[in-house]
């Protein structure tokens, strides 16, 4: 079942439209600067919000956990980053 | 007139467009970016984006039957729950896709090492199931998909 119909709830960080904006210039962001990140944050989970990390952890689980005290970490972009070359096939 | 999209980013490695996965019996509201993965039969959630979602895979059943991918066999969990996935179209309007029996795949190895490696690796895909409501472009550094129903 499919429809088309306007995002609800587009007030503040909280709406579904402001967290999409926000999380795109999150991802904008790594993708633009992802060869300082990954140097900086060698072997560490990430999570950017908006224009820079606001947290760095081991393990996803501390990440998480991390995270849970920002405002809205829904909208948080969340990466794994490495130096080590990987190829992937899916 | 422009299209309605749903655009996404191509770093020019692995094209993504994000998208909010709402489970409503889980309290799951969180948005994903996920891999478009043409060569996928089935889209799934990765389980770190399941863990950051607040689902924990091992209260979740197995799938009956085994996936195949080129890391060998391994078996989907089942998200037992009706599963919306919304995407932001172009125009600030939102296309919803319904699907129960979301699959999540869970990062499970022997070696706690390896197991490490699958969490960190292994992204949300969007596979054929949801891409063939759309058309779909690559574009060099930005991906588009575009709803058949507009």
């Amino acid at each position: 079942m499919i429809r088309l119909e306007p995002v609800v709830g587009a007030k503040g960080l909280g709406g579904r439209l402001d967290c999409f904006n926000h999380s795109t210039k999150s991802m904008e962001y790594l993708v633009e600067k992802y060869d300082e990140l990954v140097k900086k944050y060698d072997k560490k989970w990430i999570a950017i919000d908006g224009r820079g990390v606001v947290e760095q952890a081991e393990t996803i689980e501390q990440l998480r956990h991390a995270i849970k005290k920002h405002a809205h970490p829904e909208c948080m972009v969340v990466q794994y980053v490495t130096t080590e070359p990987i190829a992937m096939f899916f | 007139m422009p299209l309605k999209a749903v655009i996404g980013i191509n770093d020019g490695r692995v094209p993504k467009v994000p998208a909010f996965v709402l489970i409503k019996n889980l309290d799951v509201n969180r948005l994903v970016w996920f891999l478009v993965d043409t060569g996928s039969t089935y889209s799934a959630i990765c389980e770190s984006d399941a863990l950051l979602a607040g689902i924990d895979p091992t209260t979740l059943p197995y799938e009956k039957g085994e996936a195949v991918g080129f890391g060998g066999k391994f078996r989907c969990r089942s998200i037992n729950h009706p599963v919306e996935l919304i995407f932001k179209i172009s125009d600030s309007s939102q296309f919803t896709v319904h699907r129960s029996g979301f699959k999540l795949i869970p990062a499970e190895h022997e070696d706690e090492a390896i197991r490490r490696k699958l969490l960190e690796v292994t992204p949300s895909v969007l596979g054929m199931d949801v891409l063939n409501k759309f058309e779909i472009h690559i574009l060099r550094k930005k991906v588009e998909l575009i709803p058949y129903e507009q």
